[in-house]
Order: C-alpha cells, then structure tokens, then sequence
C-alpha cells in the first residue's frame, strides 16, 4: 500500500494585492504525493506552484484546507523538510562547510559531528572536500546549487521541497545535476516535490507529472519508464506531448503576483 | 621594485600632497606671524604629553585625551547598545517602524550639540562619580568629569546613525535566507543571532562607524560649551584665552589624529565582511 508523505485538502490561498485587489494563488485544490516518489509540478509564471510548495515547507498558512505532512497537519515549518529554492539561497558569510551544516547546527550538534556529516554529504553531491572552506561567492552557480542540495539533505530530511532548482543553470550543467539528482535519490528515495517550468525536466525526473493553472490542478500523469530516460524516446516523446498540450489547454493563470518577493502581497 | 609596492608609494605620494602642503602654508604663516605658532613648539607639546602649563589650568595634553576617549568611549558604547537593539526592532516590526520613524526624522536633523542646555537642565553638573560618592565625588577626578549632561549629548549623537543604519541593514536581510532557515529549524532567536544580525553587519558597521565620527566632532563641541572643565575642547578653548596657541595647534593635531585611528579601527573590523558584500552585487 502506497504512504501517502504531504497531502493538500481542498487548499486555497488567496492575497490581497494593491493593484488588483484580492486574488486567489490556489483555489481548492486536492493533491497527495506518495512517500518516496518524485512528484514534479509544472505550470506557467504565477499559476500558483511556489504558494503550494511555501504551504507545504510551512512557510505559508493555507486560506481554506489544510496541509499534511506525513498525516500531521502542517502548523509551521518543521523537522524532517529540506528545502531548495532557484537561487539556493546559500548565506554568503558562511563557508561552504557552516552552510551545508546549518540545520544540524540550530538543533545544536556539536560542531564536529556536524561537520563530519557535512563533509559527507559534501562528498555525496560530488564536489571535493577543498571546497568546504570557500565562501559561496567563490564557487559556480552549478557547485552553489550542489552546496544547497547538500544544506537541504544535511539533516537527512524525508520530505525534499525543490522550487525550480535547476533554472538559473546553463543546460550542460543542468544535465549533469539531473543525473546526479536522480543517482542520489535512487541510493535513499526520499519523497520529493519539485516544481519546474521545464517540461523536460518533469518528465526525466518525476515519478509523476501534475500540470497546474490558475490556482488548480488541471492534469495529472503517471510517469513509469525506468531511469535514467531519455527525452528521445518515443514513451517519452509521447508523454511529453501530452503534458504540453495540457499546458496549451489551459488558459493563462488569473493570478500572478504569487511568486515571493513580486510585489507587495498583504495576507488575509 | 614589485609593481605593487610602486603603486603603493604612488598611492602614498598622492596622499602626502595635501598634508604636506597644508604644513608649508603652516611654516610659511607662523615665520610671518606672531601668533600662529610654529611646527616646533607644537611638536614640542606632542612630544610632552603629560607636562602640566599652569596657564592652562595644570591640565595635560594626555589628561584631555583620556577625558575626552572616556567620554566618547561611554557615550558611544551606550549609543550602540541602544541603537543596535532598537534599530533591529524598526527593521523587523512594521509597527515599531511606523511609531518610532516620524520622531526620529524630526529629531536626528537637530544637531546634537543644540541639545546641551537641555541635558545641563535636566542633569545638572551631576556625574557617575556625583551618584555614586556624593559630596566626595571631587575625590574620584576623571569619573567625576564625566558629566551626564555630556553623555548624552553623545549618546544623542551616536545613536541615531546606528540606530537607523542597524534598521536599513536589518530591512536588507533577503527574506529567502530567513525562510531557509526557519524550514532548517530556526528559533526566532536564532534567526536574530545567525541570519538578521550577521546580514545587517556591514549596514551596522558603516553605523558604528558614522556615529564614532559623529560622537568623536560633537565632544569636542561640547567640551568648548561653559560648564565643562576639561577635555581637548576644554584645552582648545583655554589655550586660545591664554594666548597659547600651540597648545591648541597640538590639540586639533591629536583630535585628528584619533578620529583616523577610530575610523580605522572599525574600517578594519567590517573588512572582512566587506568580501562577500562586494561579491553580493
């Protein structure tokens, strides 16, 4: 029987913007995604699937419904979440090493153990343990994103949260982290929700596609071929057709100014 | 010679002009003149730092030096263990912000010396030494010439440079490093200690750094005002009465002299924050 990790319950969140009033980012929106699965969210700018992930992280109160983490309903954020944010967010006063082991330092792990998890989880996202004292500013954008998934995986969260994590990299080492992404949860599946603008992306990666628009989940694909894939082949030429003309189907999301930092959002 | 020490003596001789020539304008106006006194005798007071003139009421050069840190230190120190805390909270609470903002608008553009009279009222000539020795406080001199009225106006000074820069630097803070760390765990305290204070640090510092400056002119402004007895303000004032100019030439020398110091001192305390805050834009 499948487990059932994160689960939104008629979810709707709505703001109050200056230039056009109330505006709804999610409207009742059901979805679960199963433990240990790749669930990938695609839509166009301001459909709403950052809103959903901060609700999921506990960054964000639902309006109406609610949200479950692992059969709890989410309050606020909480232990055993890792999230990776487009940017990575990294602290640039921080070495490499203090980032990575930031969530075991605020549970107040002694500074060499946590470092002796950094360093492996380090080791695990394939960069060379020299870089563990440099300052984020110091490395390429590819290396940041692998420092920050190594932060998110640090405290060995069950539940990995993705806001489009690969975007701002060039497509060579956005393939490379797309099969390094996959290497690593193929060792220790973990239940992860990534949202992504690529098409591509959500295929390759996701045991399932959901297509969203306008605050609402439109479609919802079941992803089965084995890894790694391939976008050549046909099944995957095929499904992502389907999930384009999904996308095209749909009209352009009503509400936009959802995506954090866009405007001044005032909560209700 | 390596290209960098060449650029460095560039650099330096660049910088040497304007002294340099300021000091030939000098000897040119002290052989020409006889009240503005010469290098010499003014070297010569730097060079005696702890010798007593009694026409400057048998107070030294390094007895005003340390009279004036003192006060400057204190005040300042104050300054910052206010404007730090409180500048935090007008950055981080929207309704602190709205009920402190307008006063402090109105109040930092009042220069901090016109507020001496009203802290000598309110005051007195009282001093720590005063509160804690009473009528004995005579006894206890460098204590007992740190006058509350003058603290404050330090205080005053210092504060609102720290205070404001601590809430522009506290409203710089990227929200995304504060919401990665809240899903990583953090409390609200921690979120203070490791994210909002150490992302504000180069806006606090450049604070501290304003204020001390600002605390370093006005101290010697209040030290000239009636009522105080001692400092290089003092010394200033004294020395010009009397007629002994260098004494009041070596005062300005030393008064410039630790403003650079300070500014130093701090400039060196943000440096290494400056390296990732220059690799930010």
């Amino acid at each position: 029987m499948k487990t059932v990790a994160i689960r939104f319950e008629h979810v709707g969140r709505r703001f109050a913007t200056e230039a056009r009033g109330e505006v709804w980012a999610v409207r009742d929106l059901d979805l679960h995604c199963d433990a240990g699965k790749v669930t990938c969210l695609v839509g166009p700018s301001g459909c709403g699937k950052t809103t959903l992930l901060r609700l999921a992280a506990g960054l964000d109160r639902p309006t109406t419904g609610r949200v479950f983490m692992n059969g709890e309903t989410i309050a606020g954020p909480t232990a055993g979440i890792g999230l990776l944010s487009q940017e990575g967010d990294l602290l640039p006063w921080r070495r490499v090493i203090d980032n990575i082991a930031m969530g075991l330092e605020l549970r107040g792990v002694p500074r060499a153990e946590r470092h002796a998890q950094a360093r492996r989880v380090l080791e695990q996202v394939r960069l060379p343990p020299e870089v563990a004292h440099s300052h984020p500013h110091e490395l390429s954008g590819g290396m940041r994103q692998r420092v920050a998934l190594a932060r998110a995986l640090c405290h060995d969260p069950r539940v990995l949260l993705m806001d489009e994590p690969f975007a701002s990299l060039d497509e060579q080492t956005r393939e490379r982290l797309h099969g390094e992404f996959i290497e690593l949860w193929q060792s220790e599946p973990r239940t992860v929700l990534l949202v992504t603008h690529s098409v591509e992306e959500a295929v390759l990666l996701a045991d399932r596609v959901v297509v969203m628009a306008a605050g609402r989940l439109t479609a919802d694909f079941a992803v089965a071929s084995a890894r790694p894939r391939d976008v050549f082949q046909p099944d995957m030429i095929e499904l992502l057709r389907r999930v384009r003309s999904a996308l095209k189907s749909e009209p352009e999301a009503a509400s936009s100014p959802v995506a954090r930092g866009a405007g001044r959002k005032i909560q209700i | 010679m390596t290209a960098r020490l060449t650029s460095w003596l560039r650099k330096a001789a660049r910088g040497a002009l304007l002294p340099l020539a300021v000091l030939d304008l000098w000897w040119l106006a002290a052989r020409h003149s006889v009240v503005i006194p010469s290098i010499a005798s003014v070297m010569d007071v730097l060079a005696h730092p702890f010798c007593e003139p009694p026409a400057l009421d048998s107070t030294s050069l390094a007895s005003g030096v340390a009279v004036s840190l003192l006060r400057v230190v204190l005040g300042f120190g104050l300054a910052a263990a206010s404007g730090i805390p409180i500048g935090l909270l007008i950055g981080r609470c929207r309704a602190v912000n709205e009920m402190l903002s307008p006063s402090i608008a109105a109040l930092m553009v009042i220069s901090p010396v016109a507020w001496l009279p009203v802290t000598i009222l309110v005051f007195g000539l009282s001093s720590p030494a005063a509160a804690c020795f009473g009528d004995n406080a005579w006894q206890h001199g460098l204590l007992d010439q740190l006058r509350f009225a003058v603290l404050a106006v330090i205080w005053m000074s210092a504060f609102f440079p720290v205070a404001l820069n601590t809430a522009a630097g506290v409203r710089g803070v990227r929200e995304a490093h504060v919401e990665a760390a809240r899903v990583l765990g953090a409390s609200p305290g921690q979120l203070i200690r490791k994210i909002i204070l150490p992302g504000a640090a180069p806006s606090i510092l450049t604070g501290l750094r304003l204020g001390a400056g600002v605390a370093w002119r006005v101290i010697i402004a209040a030290e000239i005002f009636p009522g105080t007895r001692s400092g290089l303000g003092y010394m200033i004032v004294t020395a010009q009465e009397q007629g002994r100019y260098e004494y009041a030439f070596a005062a300005i020398v030393i008064i410039g002299v630790i403003g650079l110091a300070l500014d130093g001192l701090l400039r060196a305390a943000a440096w290494p924050l400056g390296r990732w805050q220059a690799a930010q834009r």
